[in-house]
Parts: C-alpha cells; structure tokens; sequence
C-alpha cells in the first residue's frame, strides 16, 4: 500500500490519459516518484505529453486511469473544495505565458496565495515585498503586469508559485517565450528560493542546457516514459 | 503549506474576497470602460422606462382617485346607487331617522357631485361668451345639517363666514383654495361657470383649504348647499351618494337596519374604499398593458448585458483559470462574479431612475391624455412616483443584469483550468450549437401559438401576454441557425470584386454568439415597434371606416362638460325643445348615457329615442343585419306589458366582457324591479371600452322614471335638401348668450373621434420612440464590441494589404448584416407579435374587433431606417478600426 516511503513527495502509478475515444493515449501508463526537495526536469518534442502529465499531477485535469499522491493522498480523489485547498496550501504553478493578474499590480499578484492562506493584507505585503526584493523587482511592485517585460513577469510568477511555501512547484516551459538571459535569469531563481525552502519542482522544458541544470531528467516520448536519469546537481556551483 | 498556517477566519475570507473585488473585477471594469458603460446604459434604459411608465400610470391613478372626496371627514360607510349615478334623495328620510334615533351617534352627510367648466369674463358684452377646458368640480353637502364642518378648514384671515347667504341666495358658493388662487377670487368676487348647457353666475362666500372637503378635485372646487347645487347641475331630488359615521360600537346594530330601508337592487351599502377599488379594477388592464410593454424594454436591456458579459467572460476565462490554479474557491469566484454584476445592476439601475424620471415628463402627458380619453373624469395631477416604485425598478434592474449575465458567468466558471493556461493558439473556440437553439425556438414558437388561443383570466390577457413573450424569445433563439446559413448561402453570391465581404461574413459569423444575440436584440426592439405600428395603424383605419358607416347624426348636441368628460354635463328638456323647433329639423333624438355597473363592472348604458333611430340611423352589427331591421325589433318589443322580455343592443366591447352574443338574456335592475332584456344585435364600437347596451329610452322612463328630464346629447337630423351647417347656424341664432353647447357636424365628429384616438395611442408613441432609441443602442453597442473584438483580424488585413476604406467597409458591412438580420427579423417577428396584439391582447383586454392590415410602406421605412441607423452607429467603430496602429493591434492579445 501507499506511501512507504516517507520521503517520496509524489508517487504516479501506471497514469493514462485519453483525451478522445478516436485518438491513441497522450499518455501511456507512467509510473515515478518524485523525492521530498528536488527538481526534476521533463524533456521530450512538442505534443509528447508533458502539459499533460503537469496538469494531471496538479489536478487541473482528471486521468482517465492510475493514480497520483501528493503526501500520500490521491488528488484525483479530492472534492473541489478539497483541491482549492491543495492548491492554495501544497501547489504553484509557473506557466509559459505567465498568467499574471493584468489587472493587479506586481506586489497584490504575488501576494494573493498568501492572502488565500489566511495571511493578513498587511503582513502578506510585507512578506511580498522581501520577495520581490529577491527576484530584483522591488522598483515595479506597483507596476501593472502588462507594463513588464517578459522576463520580469515571469519573476514575478515564478514568485507567486514560491510565496506560499508550497510542497511542490509545476513549471511548464517557464522560460520558452524568454530570451536566453533572461531564460537563465529565471531558472536561477526558482531553483535558488525552492531549494532554499525545500521545494520540489517538476519542470518541462525544451532546453537540454537548463534541464541539466537539475537534480533529475525524465523523458517523455509518444507517452511513455523513455527515460529517467539522475543528474549532479548544479545549484552549489550557482550560489559560489 | 510546509510551515502550517491556521485556516483563514471568517474576516480575513472577507477581506480577501474584497481585494479581489476591488483589484480583480471592479479594475477590470473600469479597464473597459466603454463596454462597462455599455452594459450599464443597457440596464438603465430599461430601469427607466419601467419607472417612467408606472410613474405615469401611478399619478394618473392618482389624479383619478383625487376626485374621490371624502365630504364627512371620517365617514366609514356610504350608501352608493349601482344601477344608475345617482340617487334619489328619498333614502335619506329613513336614514335621518335613524340618527335621531341614535342620538346622532350615527351621523349623515348626504353628497351631489358634478362638473363644470370655467367662463372667461367677456370684456365686451357683444362678444360671446367661450368655455375654457378648466374643468372645476361642483358639490353640494348639507350645510344645515352642518355635518362637514369637522372637515371644513377656511384659509387663514378671512372674515367670518356669512352661512345665512350660503341658503338664501342660489348662487353664493365657497370656492377651494387652488381655484381660488388660480383666478383671484376673494370674498365677493364674482365669477361664472357652465354648468350643463348654461353659463351660470356664482358669488364667493368663503374660501377653504385644500384640505378635506375643500381637496376635493385638488381643491380645483366649488361648494354649496345642496339646495344650491341640486338645480344647478339640474338634479333636482338626486344625490351621488350619502356618507355615512357609523361608530364601531353600533356597527352591529345599525348596519342591518340601514340596509333595511334602502332598495337593495339599485342602491348599496358599502365602505368608502370600495369606490377606490371600482376605480382601481378599471385601471387594472391599462396598467398590466403599460407595464407588460414596459418590461419587453427590461428583456431587451437583459441581451445588452447578455451580449457584453460574453465578450468580458471570454476575456476573462484565463484570468478565472489562473485563480482556480492557485487555488481560489469555485465559490469566490461565483460570489464575485455576482457581486460584480449586481454592482453593474446597481449603477444603471440608479442612472436609470434619473434617466426615467426625465421620460416621465415627456411621458406622463401622454398617459393622462390616455386616461383621459378612456375614462371619465381622470384629472391630470402632479407627477407622483410611489415610494417604492424606485426601489422596484432597481430590484428589477439587478434581476435582469443577473438574468443577462446568468449564461456568461456560468460558461465562464465551467471553464477548466487546464484548457485556459494553454497558449491562446490552441484554445478550442466554444461553437454555438445553432440547431439545439433551433429546436428550442421551435418549442418556444409552438407554444407561443398555444397561449395565443387561450381566454383571459379575470378580463386580463395573461396567456397572450406570455405568448408574445415567448414568441420574441422563441424567434431570437431560432436566429443563430438563419444567421449561420443565410451566411453560408450569401457567401457566393456576393460580386468577386467586393474583397471586403468575406472578412466581413467570416468576423460576422466567426462571433456568432455575440452576433446573434445583438441581432436577436435589434430584432426585438424592432419587432417591438413594428407590431405597436400595425396596431395602431390598423386600428386607425377600422374606427375611420367605421365613423365613415356609422352615421349617428347630422348634427351632434352635447353641453362642452359632456365632450370633454363623459358623463358630466345634461341638456335640459327646454333645450331639446329648442333645437326641435329650428327651422330645418327633422328630428332629434334625444339621448341619455348613464354610468351604471353590470356585473360589477362599470358601463354605459344609452337610453334613446331608437323608432327615430330606426329610421335615420345606421350602426354596423357584428353578424352583418341591417340596422333598420334589429332596431326595429327592439322597438317592436318596447311596446310589451310591463314584465316582459324586452329587446337591446349591446356594443362589442360589452359583449366581449361578458361573454354575450345576440339571443342571450340580460338583467338589469332598476327602482321599479328588474328589466329583463334579450341581446338583439351586437355592434361594432370604438367610443367605449367599457361597452354600452341601449335601450329604448321611453321603455326605460316606465322604470325609472326619475329620468325623465335628463338627456346627455342630442342628435339632430335634418331635412332632406337643407345642409348641417345652415342648421347649425340657425340654431346657434336662437340660443340664449348665456346657452352654450357644443354643436359638432357629422364631420367634425368624425374628426374628434379620431383625435380622440390619437389621444388614446399617445403612449404608444412614446413606446415606439423608445423602441427605436433600443434599437439603435444595441447596433451601437455590438459594433463596438465586435470592432474591439477583431482587432486583431482586422490588424491582419492591413498586413496583407487593406486600405483604409476597405476595413471600414468590412465593418460597415457588419453594421448592415446587423441591420439586415435584425430589421429583416423584427419586421417578420413584429408582424406575428402584431397579430397577438391585435387579436388576443387587444381583443381580450378591450374587446375590439380590429382587421389587421400589413403595409409595406412601413416595412420599408423601418427596415431603411435600421439600416442608415445602423451605418451611422457603425460610423465610429469603423473610424476606430481604420485609425488602430497595426503593431499595438497585434499585440493586444
Ligand atoms: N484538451 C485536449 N483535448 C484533446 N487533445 C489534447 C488536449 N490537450 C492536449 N491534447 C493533445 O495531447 C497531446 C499532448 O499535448 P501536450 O500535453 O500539450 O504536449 P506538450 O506539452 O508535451 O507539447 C497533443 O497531441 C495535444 O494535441
Ligand atoms: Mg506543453
């Protein structure tokens, strides 16, 4: 039975998913785990399954078979109270496109995981504001979203899926409508505040250069899990 | 969290649902703030015609039950006649008894009520002497007995009053203050009213409040003793009413016996309010009516919001779907979502009673001159808005936002996360599936047809009213589908060179969901002002034609209190007299028009002269027989032994009330029993909505004959060779100065039958105007939505090459597909709702018989007009899609 392992944070069994009777499964019966604090990497070509299988795994969409456990619960299980509740407690998300508030500034985006935690208005500024100081946007916390640029938002983003402390963070090609600088820039500090928190990440990305740069590779292909590799990790020689 | 928190408080959920309200939904309005104020003015064009319609109404209302005085101040009971209008003063003998028997703990104040008209002095004595349309109402109570003083309240500093003057001489009066006011009178001053026929010289003994009996008709009054006012309005012997205080101890006791002594079957005994209620029972059609049209405007107001809360929605669905990703409650996001609508409700609700108190003025005028031309004795009051009639008209603004905003909202908060934080790209646009829709409206359309045939519920058309409901929410759901493959089918017929036209079909029908409910909206307000338009049309053309065939008279006779307010106002025997001795003459028919109630509901019955009738007159009856032939059947059947079954013609609209066709029996009493009467001939008539029955006039003296000396009109009919107006002239030569009448030739009374009519319709026309105003909002409305929508389309068509005129060609061209869905639809729509209107609502509510006639000439001008409207209102989104800087428009999204 479930979660022998105290340090396993995420266990997929044999995960499916068919979004139409008329066409073959996106994903093929995926079974890993996920350890407590690390970052892994999800790499495979366009179309493989790799939104997919981030969306099944923060229960923004239902497998048509398998399980997944966060903590050692089923999430697909959950009642929508429930999952408003893991999301709000356990998850972030960072996504390609950002998907920041347009109409809130920089500093109520970030603040507003805090704010659904039960977190005073007052205090949950205070602690934003520390956070936007990490990422270097201290200077456009009042600023609306769409006055920045990508990579800025993106910070941001990145730092309204860490706020809240959350166990797990899902990233989906969080620096594929970046350029390289700025790419960098914001894998540098996702991986630096999640560490810092024990945080883990499942990250896709196309880049092999930023994939390398974390704990663990998995890759898709057609659905299926072709590989599963362990990497040295590389966030020691950034904080040096 | 890793670090466990506490679980928000109740406060902090709060708090954190009003952030979100603040920085989420209320900045994200105010981002649009076109389309927010679009969808506010949406709301408040229906709020405000909702308020300004029953605003109108109410005070109309009002003004007609200002005329209800209360003489005795706190009279409890009254004693009415229900047969006929008035009394005869006979009752009170036992009644007085009775008061001296209780000590006069049972108090009596016997009243007479009537009208008469203000005379302008003339300043030069060879002048003659004109009526004004100042109606003043007259009242006669008992001054002797001295019973009203508790309600008599004089204007501060006049000098005591002189009451021996009041009964010694026939024409010292006390005067209510407005009318006081009005024309200067003080103590002594003279003035002249027509009463009935004859300008009468009246004298100022006091002048009193407007307050209690000195309220009366807003205190547009004059007051005397009954011995005064009985000869003055030639009702010798006759009362309206006596109002009775009858202490609650001595209810018991003295109701029973009070009852006793009156004649059950002409007179009753009944608490003041129940005169309120008549009153209220006759307005009720006419307000269900007002409101039923008023509310198509909040249906219309409920596609604004419907169509601009989808396009926000759209907008949003990421936004949503970002919230529920970091984990925000289905159940905030709903109660904002709500919030935020009510918010929207609140504002154009609130913009919507200032923009509905500034219709009223405009619109109250036309309601009274309805009233007025429908009932007797509506005056026209100050405008009166009911204290909760604001709060009404926002609770209903709120509604229908939420009503319009219902499907948006809930589209929006089905959305999965997972399908909206995909790149924009690979989103599936939601198809509008246009057959279900179909179906739909076919089911709707179906039972529309149902409803149309089913009778009214207690004189009101309810059924109808939901048919025509049904009917224009049925066609608007049909029209998403004849949008789509009209579209289709259009596509290849187009000429080759116009290149705008497939960007145009293609944006046009690629937001068939926005399209097709603004069309659906055009389409209704259209249909709205179509139907009304046919209506009134046809209805015009069927009382011209029938003022053209029936021929009353040569020349119409009838004192001027008479014309203007129907019921008030009697020709003397002397004056039919008169008028029968002019040279030219050959016969008058002096007839008498009673209030009376059947069934408990008022109508008017006619008592003639109809062997004269018979031989000169003509009506049209329903089942097509010649007049000469059912009137002389009625006549024939006149001459019977008392306690006969005698013969009547009734008018359709009385028929129609109370479900009556010829061969039926009707009862009718009167002081000497009941008069039994069969229904010999059903005529058309648009004079009366409350229907008449007449009767042979000589038969009815037999019953009553307190009648006798009374005649409400004369017709005249004159000989063969000699014209009206030589008549006329010769009449007016014998008169005395101080006789005035109102002599009309059959022609002018066709006229004033007409302008009557107008008159009737006024608030049609204001509906009409405000159709239109809808109408074209919508046009206006939709085009900027869609322009804002496309930019990004349209940014595409300058890449590849569009000039300037061509884009906005490609918008122009949606203006008029706009125009061509919903004016085409509206005409086709309006003309199935004109025949509802016609033949069940109209039908049912007022009992005429109306030919519907379409005509093309209207068709053509409203369909032109929506389409110019719709070019003019697309002028500006097309100059916006023209001017938009191609980068900033690509990168918008
Ligand atoms: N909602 C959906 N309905 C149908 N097919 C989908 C849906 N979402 C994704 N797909 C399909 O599933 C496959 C995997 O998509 P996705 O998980 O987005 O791949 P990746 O993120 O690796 O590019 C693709 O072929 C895509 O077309
Ligand atoms: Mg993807």
């Amino acid at each position: 039975m479930p979660n022998s392992c105290s340090s396993s944070l995420i266990i997929v069994e044999n995960l499916s998913k068919q979004y139409q009777l008329s066409e073959p499964a996106v994903l093929k019966s995926v079974s890993f785990t996920v350890e407590k604090g690390s970052f892994v990497s999800l790499m495979g070509p366009s179309g493989c399954g790799k939104s997919t299988l981030l969306h099944l795994l923060g229960a923004l969409d239902t497998p048509t078979s398998g399980t997944v456990r966060v903590n050692g619960a089923v999430i697909s299980a959950f009642s929508e109270a429930e999952l408003a509740l893991f999301r709000q407690q356990q998850l972030g998300f960072v996504f390609q496109f950002f998907n920041l508030l347009p109409t809130l500034s920089v500093l109520e985006n970030v603040s507003l995981p805090l704010l659904l935690n039960g977190v005073s208005n007052h205090q949950a500024h205070a602690v934003a504001m520390d956070w936007l100081g990490k990422v270097g946007l201290s200077h456009r916390a009042k600023a609306a979203p769409p006055q920045l640029s990508g990579g800025e938002q993106q910070r941001a983003a990145v730092v309204r899926a860490l706020i809240h402390k959350p166990f797990l963070v899902l990233a989906d090609e969080p620096t594929g409508n970046l350029d390289s600088a700025s790419g960098e820039a914001v894998m540098t500090i996702l991986k630096e505040l999640a560490f810092a928190q024990g945080t883990s990440i499942i990250m896709a990305t196309h880049s092999e250069e930023l994939a390398r740069q974390t704990d663990r590779l998995l890759r898709l292909r057609d659905g299926v899990l072709v590989q599963d590799e362990p990497l040295k990790p590389l966030h020691t020689e950034v904080l040096a | 969290m890793q670090t466990v928190e506490t679980t928000p408080t109740w406060q902090k959920k709060i708090g954190l649902a009003w952030q979100l309200f603040l920085q989420w939904n209320l900045r994200s309005a105010l981002a649009t703030p076109w389309r927010t104020s679009l969808t506010v003015l949406g709301i408040a064009l229906g709020v405000a015609v909702v308020l300004a319609m029953n605003a109108a109404t109410w005070s109309a209302m009002d003004a007609f039950k200002a005329g209800i005085t209360e003489v005795a101040g706190s009279s409890n009971w009254e004693v009415v006649p229900t047969a006929v209008p008035t009394l005869d003063e006979q009752v009170l003998r036992p009644l007085y008894e009775l008061e001296a028997q209780t000590d006069e703990a049972v108090k009596i104040a016997p009243v007479l009520e009537g009208q008469g008209l203000w005379v302008n002095p003339s300043l030069n004595k060879s002048e003659p002497l004109v009526p004004t349309a100042e109606v003043v109402s007259i009242l006669g109570v008992d001054m002797v007995q001295n019973k009203t003083t508790d309600s008599v309240q004089w204007v501060a500093g006049q000098a005591p009053i002189n009451w021996f003057q009041l009964f010694q001489n026939g024409n010292h009066v006390l005067v209510g203050e407005t009318l006081a006011k009005r024309h200067g009178l003080t103590v002594g001053s003279r003035f002249s009213l027509l009463v009935n026929t004859t300008v009468e010289p009246l004298q100022v003994t006091g002048i009193l409040q407007a307050k209690g009996v000195g309220g009366s008709s807003g205190g547009d009054c004059v007051i005397a003793d009954l011995a005064t006012v009985q000869p003055l309005l030639n009702q010798a012997g006759r009362l309206s009413r006596v109002s009775l205080i009858v202490p609650k101890a001595l209810e018991a006791s003295v109701l029973p016996k009070i009852k006793q002594v009156l004649p059950a079957s002409t007179v009753s005994l009944q608490p003041p309010q129940r005169r309120g209620q008549r009153v209220e029972t006759l307005l009720k059609s006419y307000q269900i009516n007002l409101t039923a049209l008023s509310l198509i405007a909040l249906l219309v107001g409920a596609f604004l919001i419907y169509n601009t809360l989808n396009v926000v929605m759209v907008r949003r669905k990421p936004e949503l779907a970002t919230l529920l990703v970091i984990g925000t409650p289905k159940r905030l996001l709903q109660l904002l979502l709500l919030a935020e609508a009510t918010l929207l409700g609140l504002v154009g609700s609130v913009l919507g009673l200032g923009l509905g108190l500034l219709m009223l003025s405009g619109m109250s005028q036309a309601v009274s001159q309805t009233l007025q031309a429908i009932y007797t004795g509506v005056g026209s009051a100050g405008l009166i808005i009911p204290p909760w009639l604001p709060w009404v008209a926002i609770g209903l603004g709120i509604a229908t936002t939420w009503v319009g905003a219902y499907f948006p909202t809930k589209e929006a908060l089905a959305v999965q996360p997972a399908e909206a934080v995909r790149p924009q790209g690979s989103q599936v646009k939601a198809q509008l599936n246009t057959v279900k829709w179909l179906k739909l409206g076919g089911v709707f359309i179906v039972f529309s047809v149902i409803l149309a045939f089913l009778p009214a519920v207690d004189g009101v058309p309810i059924a109808g009213y939901i048919a025509t409901k049904l009917l224009l929410l049925g066609s608007a759901f049909c029209l998403p589908w004849v949008i789509k493959n009209t579209i289709v089918w259009l596509q290849p017929i187009l000429p080759a060179n116009w290149v705008w036209t497939p960007a145009a079909l293609a944006l046009f029908s690629g937001a068939l969901n926005r399209t097709a409910t603004a069309c659906a909206s055009v389409m209704v307000s259209i249909a709205l002002l179509v139907s009304l338009s046919l209506l009134i049309g046809s209805f015009r053309s069927s009382v011209q034609l029938w003022v053209l065939q029936s021929l009353k008279a040569d020349l119409f006779i009838q004192p001027y209190t008479h014309e203007m307010s129907r019921g008030g106002g009697r020709l003397s025997n002397e004056t039919v007299e008169l008028i029968r001795s002019v040279a030219g003459v050959a016969a008058v028919d002096n007839f008498l028009e009673l209030d009376a109630t059947y069934q408990g509901q008022p109508y008017k019955l006619g008592l003639g002269r109809m062997d004269l009738f018979a031989e000169h007159g003509n009506v049209k009856f329903v089942n097509g027989e010649a007049t000469r032939s059912v009137i002389t059947r009625v006549v024939a059947l006149a001459k019977q032994p008392k306690n006969a079954v005698y013969g009547a013609i009734v008018s359709e609209p009385f028929a129609m009330k109370h479900h009556l066709v010829q061969g039926d029996k009707l009862t009718l009493p009167t002081p000497k029993g009941n008069l039994n009467l069969t229904v010999e001939g059903v005529y058309f008539d648009y004079a009366s909505e409350q229907g008449y029955v007449i009767i042979p006039r000589q038969l009815y003296e037999r019953f009553d004959g307190s009648m006798v000396g009374q005649n409400t009109s004369a017709s005249v009919y004159v000989q063969p060779n000699v014209s009206a107006d030589t008549v006329k002239t010769a009449l007016l030569k014998v008169l005395p100065p101080t006789q005035l009448l109102s002599i009309r030739t059959n022609q002018q009374l066709r006229e004033e039958v007409l302008r009557v009519f107008d008159q009737t319709f006024a608030i049609t026309y204001v509906m009409q105007a405000v159709a239109l105003g809808i109408a074209l909002l919508t046009v206006l409305n939709t085009l900027w939505t869609l322009v804002l929508e496309s930019q990004q389309e349209l940014a595409i068509l300058k890449v590849i090459g569009f000039q300037g005129r061509q884009i906005r060609a490609v918008v122009l061209s949606q203006a008029l597909l706009l125009a061509f869905f919903g004016g085409g639809g509206g005409i086709m729509v309006g003309c199935g709702l004109a025949v509802i209107l016609v033949h069940v609502l109209n039908y049912q509510s007022f009992g005429w018989t109306v030919p519907l006639q379409f005509s093309w000439v209207l068709a053509g001008q409203t369909f032109l007009g929506v389409a110019l409207g719709a070019l003019l209102g697309g002028w500006s989104p097309a100059q916006l899609a023209v001017k938009a800087s191609i980068l900033k428009s690509l990168r918008s999204q």
